[in-house]
């Protein structure tokens, strides 16, 4: 009873995190060379590849330009990914909490861009619907929706990147890719809306 | 060695002799291990009433693979021995349209939970047996049988589960003939007592526990179908979540035995910083269990928070090695390690392991202090919950349990695994078998893991790689590979067969605890009502891995 | 009698209330027969409100000393060092909705809780806080006291029983089991004191010790009656009717809300009013050195207090059956000594009193 107390007062004092902490993803975004290994190694199915824009991701010779995009609600930081990557890449922060608390669930998945460490790749999204856009290409949201959604959101995204293969073949032109893209992503985030956080 | 030879020569020539042609010898790749062929499957009760003459102790584990392009549902039959390594397999094949055999459980009672499991998840009819039911699954199933390879999965939405919890919450009507005193009250999944979520019905009269029936499957997750579906690396995570309390043990015995099946070597710098590893964990399982214990017994007890804080030292410690508190997924497939180029713990962790020890062996003594020389604790533990010498073997129960009745079992002695044949410690057992004796057996093991710490840090070689990274085609393996350990709670093992791809083709987990607690039937028998948190509480339960 | 500010603040509230009620009398024109009853109310009031302002201290007393000899922190954030927390947990109760079992009796369900606050409550007023500090002298006011407070289980049961289910009945019948097991060392330990002090009047027994305490004249009196306490306020560690691990909360499961609150403070009620018994019975009430205050009084109190805290997480729960093996092959031999050792010595020490 007289020595000091065991609490650690979290929020006031910051929880202290060891060095090994397997914490939120980082990416040393030159580093990645798009190899594949480690949507392979997750166990829970949490990783799937975004091209940059402008490329077109039917080409395999554009294979290496592709970036890791991760579901945190559904990672359970075991680091098998990170133990995966051939250069080192992909690692994990200290970092333990997650940015916001909203009401969407498209917070807890982060682009590369997001994730990127050099500043000049790094971009934080403020709009969802941009995020959005970059997150089509990927099956992340149809699997974070879950239950009903899902078929729904992977008809979207059929829909979407029909579209975009349109763009890149230059079948439509930029406004029109722009405003039935935006249409599909408005209806997509409302669904997202509807689903709460985990 | 030749204690094992001569047991297997008698094991073969007693069985051939009691069955003449229904059995042959099989080879296995164990040498310490002796393995049969059953031809006739309705003449299993002969083999086993050969073997208990023997002495075989229990029957570890009865898996069932499903074999469809041979048309047979295989059995394994595992039994083993208190004195010796020997463990006799017996395989038999039955068709699979009509999978019957007897049933084992009238002559060996600890038989009964892997027999009601396999018909449960198989679909295997084991006949006379005295109660054959569902008991992962909902109780009213008809939806097929899950682990079969050909069932699929979208049937089991059409089960109606909203319904389910109302229509099984008050099974037992009263029957008319009962005396007016008798009520039935089912200790239900949501009760502090029970420590996670199973379920208890009672038949009670007054304060007395007349009969008690468990009711598990509440946190059934369907692991054993699943790991069918993920490679052999990703299954580690799965191991984890088996039972959260003492996770780098479940780690060890799966890579145990995906490193029996795949031929894979490790260093033995990694065999024996895994020792450091599986003996911090019981420490720290242990430090859990004396909290939750003293939280059932007292409201608010101080022992509630103490062994917790030690513990928090001890997670302090895992994080700065792996990087997690909880679920570690360190001890992988080639050594231990959570980066790919072999980042090895710095020598200052190794002493601050040895501080904590020290600091550890004196906070032991003031455990014991306060529980163990307490009076209040000692009228609620002794003399409750007995359970001793021939009745503990014959019920199956291992671990602690088993040892608290006088039974000098442990599988790191009986069978070592990694390099427990090298390092020197003492087996606790206590003698009368009640909840006292496997409190003392507990705090003893604390005591000698820290014992086994020492050595361990003195002994570790300097040089070899900790972790080295099994490339990818090595990963692929077929024929069997079998592990067990000693769990904190009491022997696991699993049986992982594989077809030659890079998944699994069956994976089957013994949980100590599901064995365990079907003890509490016989426990529980004209026990008091506030006994049973004391009883449940020695046992140890963790109910995600009874339920996988 | 300047030194003791408790006195003076009462003997000014108390010339306060009475003009202020002969004003309202005269205005209103009533009657002055009502005076005497429209006096003592408000004085039972006011003394219930200081009352309630102390149980306070107490709760955020308990909560913070359990968790110091946890080694943690406990309440840390409404108010400075916590204190507002029960304020909240108040708050928080009165907001509740009100669940109760479809089958179980509404008129009792709704009545208990009060029912149960108001007998905790009553033995208050037969508490002498100081020298002339008092609302009641009854020459028979130690017997009356303990005759109320036994009434209590009686309400348990009754609580257990309104609920109309298993868990509920089963910790309602604990608590019948509990009253058999504390009553009878209560008693003779009382008839103990009362034999020592020649009086049944708690007035009286106070001003027996102003030389001694009876503690140390009847050192295992005091230790039977402390234990015995503890059951009687069902308080860890004989919370059998409420033993968490067990029956989950016993008799007090059904109850949410504002219901569930005033189960809560009538457990800090009865808290109080047995160690104010137990330091005017063995711990001389009001006296201490220089001069003779309620200050001590209210010191003694709480330091009882702080002692049925710290029992509270250093034992384990004994089992009901035990409970009753405890009471009667334990507790009643070693009262049954005690009065024989009161017996043997009153005379001795009578010249000194």
């Amino acid at each position: 009873m007289t020595t000091k107390p065991f609490t650690v007062m979290y929020p006031k004092e910051p929880a202290v995190v060891k060095d090994r902490w397997r914490g939120l993803h980082g990416l040393f975004y030159n580093k990645c060379i798009g190899c594949g290994l480690c949507e392979m190694a997750c166990p829970n199915d949490c990783i799937d590849y975004i091209y940059p824009e402008d490329v077109d991701p039917r080409d395999k010779k554009n294979l290496k330009l592709r970036r890791p995009a991760i579901d945190w609600g559904h990672c359970i930081f075991c680091g098998l990914c990170v133990e995966a990557c051939p250069t080192k890449a992909l690692h994990h922060t200290p970092r333990y909490q997650i940015q916001a608390f909203s009401d969407s669930r498209l917070d807890l998945i982060t682009t590369p861009e997001e994730m990127a460490d050099e500043e000049d790749r790094k971009k934080i999204y403020h709009s969802s619907l941009d995020k959005i856009r970059r997150l089509m290409q990927t099956d992340l949201l149809a699997m974070a929706a879950g239950g009903e959604w899902e078929e729904v959101l992977n008809k979207l995204r059929e829909k979407w990147i029909a579209l975009y293969y349109d763009k890149i073949d230059e079948k439509i032109s930029e406004e029109e890719w722009n405003k039935k893209a935006r249409e599909i992503e408005e209806i997509v985030y409302k669904i997202m809306l509807q689903i709460s956080l985990p | 060695m030749s204690n094992v030879s001569n047991l297997k020569e008698t094991t073969k020539q007693e069985l051939i002799r009691a069955l003449g042609k229904d059995i042959e010898v099989r080879e296995l790749k164990w040498p310490r291990y002796i393995g049969f062929n059953l031809l006739d499957p309705t003449k299993i009760r002969e083999v086993v009433k050969v073997l208990k003459k023997l002495g075989y102790a229990q029957p570890i584990l009865i898996t069932g693979v499903d074999k469809p392009k041979e048309n047979i549902i295989e059995l394994v039959y595992k039994f083993n021995r208190i004195d010796s390594a020997v463990i006799s397999w017996i395989y038999v094949q039955l068709p699979r349209d009509n999978p019957k055999i007897p049933s084992i459980t009238p002559l060996w009672k600890a038989a009964f939970p892997h027999e009601i499991e396999t018909y449960d998840l198989m679909g295997v009819i084991f006949e006379e047996i005295p109660d054959l039911r569902h008991v992962f699954l909902p109780w009213d199933w008809n939806l097929g049988f899950p682990l079969r390879k050909d069932w699929d999965p979208s049937l089991a939405k059409k089960y109606p589960w909203w319904e389910m919890t109302r229509k099984f919450y008050d099974p037992f009507t009263i029957p008319s003939d009962e005396s007016d005193d008798i009520y039935y009250i089912s200790v239900g999944p949501q009760h502090p007592a029970v420590h996670g979520s199973f379920r208890l019905i009672m038949k009670m009269r007054g304060d007395t526990i007349l009969e008690a029936w468990p009711d598990f499957g509440w946190v059934h997750r369907g692991v054993e179908k699943i790991c069918e579906n993920k490679t052999y690396e990703q299954i580690i995570v799965y191991t984890d979540r088996l039972c959260y309390g003492s996770s780098i043990s479940w780690n060890l015995t799966y890579t145990l035995a995906a490193e029996d099946l795949l031929n894979i070597e490790v260093s033995e710098r990694a065999k024996w910083f895994r020792v450091i590893l599986v003996e911090m964990q019981r420490i720290v399982s242990h430090l859990l269990w004396l909290a939750a214990l003293s939280g059932d017994l007292g409201t608010f007890h101080s022992m509630f928070l103490y062994p917790l804080r030690e513990r928090e030292k001890l997670l302090d410690l895992f994080e700065k090695a792996c990087g997690a508190r909880l679920t570690y997924s360190y001890i992988k497939l080639g050594g231990v390690g959570i980066l790919k180029h072999a980042e090895d713990v710095p020598d200052t962790w190794f002493n601050e392991l040895k501080d904590v020890i020290q600091d550890l062996k004196k906070k032991v003594k003031e455990y014991i202090d306060m529980t163990g020389n307490s009076e209040t604790f000692l009228i609620r533990t002794k003399n409750i919950g007995i359970l001793r010498g021939k009745a503990a073997i014959e019920a199956g129960a291992t671990g602690p349990v088993l040892r608290a009745g006088g039974i000098k079992y442990d599988v790191r002695k009986v069978d070592p695994y990694l390099v427990y044949d090298q390092i020197d410690f003492e087996i606790p057992t206590g003698k009368v078998g009640d909840v006292y004796d496997r409190w003392l057996v507990r705090i003893n093991e604390i005591i000698q893991s820290i014992h086994i710490i020492e050595q361990a840090i003195e002994n570790i070689p300097k040089e070899g790689k900790l972790y080295q990274k099994v490339p990818p085609a090595k990963l692929r393996g077929s024929g069997e590979g079998f592990a067990r350990t000693e769990d904190p709670r009491g022997e696991a093992a699993i049986y992982i067969v594989g077809d030659g791809s890079n998944k699994p083709y069956r994976i089957h987990i013994r949980s100590p605890t599901y064995i365990n607690l079907t003890l509490l039937h016989f426990l529980l028998r004209k026990a008091k009502f506030a006994d049973l948190a004391a009883i449940i509480g020695s046992l140890d339960p963790c109910m995600a891995e009874v339920d996988r | 009698m300047g030194v003791d500010p408790i006195y003076d603040i009462t003997l000014k509230t108390n010339e306060f209330v009475s003009s202020l009620l002969n004003q309202i009398f005269i205005l209103l024109g009533i009657p002055m027969q009502f005076y005497e009853i429209a006096y003592i109310t408000i004085m039972v009031l006011l003394l219930f409100l200081v009352f309630l302002l102390d149980v306070l201290v107490i709760v955020w007393l308990e909560r913070k000393l359990i968790g110091r000899i946890h080694h943690r922190r406990s309440v840390t954030e409404t108010g400075p060092a916590g204190f507002l927390q029960n304020v909240a947990d108040v708050i928080k109760l009165m907001a509740k909705e009100d669940v109760y079992p479809a089958t179980a009796d509404r008129f009792l369900h709704n009545i208990v809780p009060a029912l149960a606050t108001a007998l905790s409550a009553i033995p208050l007023i037969l508490i002498p806080f100081g020298p002339g500090l008092y609302l009641v002298d009854m020459n028979t006011s130690a017997v009356l006291f303990f005759a109320i407070t036994t009434l209590v289980p009686g309400i348990v049961v009754l609580a257990g029983w309104a609920s109309n289910s298993k868990y509920p009945t089963i910790g309602a019948f604990r608590a019948g089991l509990q009253l058999i097991s504390y009553e009878i060392p209560l008693s003779i330990s009382l008839v103990a004191v009362i034999l020592m002090a020649n009086s049944m009047n708690f007035i009286n027994i106070v001003e027996a010790q102003r030389n001694i305490w009876f503690i140390v004249l009847q050192p295992l009196g005091a230790l039977v009656f402390f234990i015995v306490s503890i059951m009687e306020v069902e308080r860890s560690p004989f919370d059998i009717p409420e033993a968490e691990g067990e029956v989950l909360a016993g008799w007090r499961i059904e109850y949410s809300g504002l219901k569930f609150g005033l189960f809560y403070g009538t457990e800090y009620f009865k808290l109080f009013i047995s160690a104010a018994a137990f330091t005017l019975l063995y711990l001389g009430g009001w006296y201490g050195p220089f001069f003779p205050s309620a200050m001590y009084f209210i010191l003694k109190v709480h330091l009882v207090i702080v002692m049925m805290i710290w029992v509270r997480v250093t034992y384990f729960r004994p089992r009901p059956d035990q409970l009753v093996s405890i009471s009667y092959t334990k507790l009643i031999p070693l009262s049954l000594l005690n009065l024989f050792w009161v017996v043997v010595i009153t005379p001795l020490i009578l010249p000194y009193f």
